[in-house]
């Protein structure tokens, strides 16, 4: 478990006072590429980094108060916006095995899923965060007449959380990457910075397969 | 100069030049669009599924078509545009489709500070549509 500290990354760019934390990516080459989603990074390729992992176990305390960070340079190798995914390129090196890329056809509905990422950071909270849930259902998003394949994970998702890994233990392999909140239309009423709509556990993960194309 | 006409307008030679992933979402868009700039112009205002809502990243708002085209029509009919770009493709002696696509997609990306993997499809389908009327034409006025 705790090899995923050193695989999943926050995403940000830098900017004359601080690193704006913008989502999640994780390692998807020993060579240092990273997926994240297309509206982490978006059409900007300037300033992109990941934050190099700040901690070698997940059972160890983040300290919240500690805002130090190690920037790694990141350059915009392949966006795919119909499927919203990126693939960054940077000078990590990787001397373990990253985990191989499936996808959501060999799992179940109902089967296990282990989700890493950074829930909130793009309010400024670091905290690498493991939840485990399940499929709760397959479905095809339809997008520009291109029908993809996602997951439905029984579970609320939260800011931060866009590009997170999503592992399958039954197949030792990453099957997808979260997206977001399924909403049925244009936003209603925001509160407090909050839209209603989002808050449910219907969130959307596209299915990792597509990653392949990209590497 | 760059004879446009001669690499022809057969759309999917020109998607052929670019990864499969990207030619794969152009043929879907294609089926659905008016021609290769109406094409060109979904791939580049596609935000992801219109029904999730994102978790993380910074929404950017500017008019990314019109800016995008405008500078590709800089780089198509302006001589004095993009000088440096097109005598280092003139030093290539063979300037092939990938070669004009990613030489294209480099400089407008660093003109406009937008990602050159994204405008690269978009330039590949600009270039089909300059074939298939011409640069005299898609130049001109109106």
């Amino acid at each position: 478990m705790d090899l995923f500290s050193q695989l999943v990354f926050l995403v940000g760019r830098v900017t004359p006072a601080h690193v704006k934390l913008l989502g999640t990516g994780f390692l998807v080459r020993e060579d240092g590429l990273v997926a994240t989603t297309f509206h982490v990074i978006g059409t900007d390729p300037s300033q992109l980094v990941v934050l190099a992992p700040h901690i070698s176990s997940l059972n160890a305390y983040q300290d919240l108060s500690d805002t130090s960070c190690q920037p790694i340079p990141a350059q915009v190798k392949e966006i795919d916006p119909v499927r919203d995914l990126a693939i960054l390129k940077t000078d990590i090196r990787f001397s373990g095995m990253v985990s191989r890329i499936s996808g959501f056809d060999q799992d179940d509905v109902g089967s296990e899923i282990h989700i890493f990422g950074f829930p909130h950071c793009t309010e400024g909270r670091r905290a690498l965060t493991f939840h485990r849930s399940e499929i709760g259902a397959k479905v095809i998003l339809p997008n520009q007449g291109a029908k993809i394949k996602h997951s439905v994970i029984n579970t609320q998702a939260r800011p931060g959380q866009s590009g997170s890994m999503i592992y399958s233990p039954n197949q030792g392999a990453i099957s997808g990457v979260l997206i977001g909140a399924w909403i049925p239309g244009p936003a209603g009423a925001i509160i407090s910075g909050i839209n209603p709509s989002e808050l449910h556990q219907t969130t959307q993960c596209i299915s990792a397969e597509y990653l392949n194309e990209m590497l | 100069m760059i004879d446009y006409q001669s690499y022809g307008c057969n759309t999917g030679e020109w998607l052929h030049c670019l990864k499969p992933y990207q030619a794969s979402s152009l043929r879907q868009i294609l089926s659905e669009s008016e021609g290769d700039e109406d094409a060109a112009k979904r791939w580049l205002s596609i935000t992801g599924s219109s029904n999730i809502a994102a978790f993380g990243g910074q929404r950017n708002s500017e008019p990314f078509w019109e800016q995008f085209k405008t500078e590709f029509h800089r780089f198509v009919c302006d001589d004095e545009a993009y000088t440096d770009l097109k005598e280092k493709l003139r030093d290539q002696g063979v300037i092939t489709r990938e070669l004009l696509i990613s030489v294209i997609a480099a400089g407008i990306a660093s003109t406009l500070g937008f990602a050159a993997a994204l405008l690269a499809p978009a330039v590949a389908l600009m270039l089909c549509a300059v074939a298939r009327i011409g640069k005299t034409a898609y130049c001109g006025p109106g």
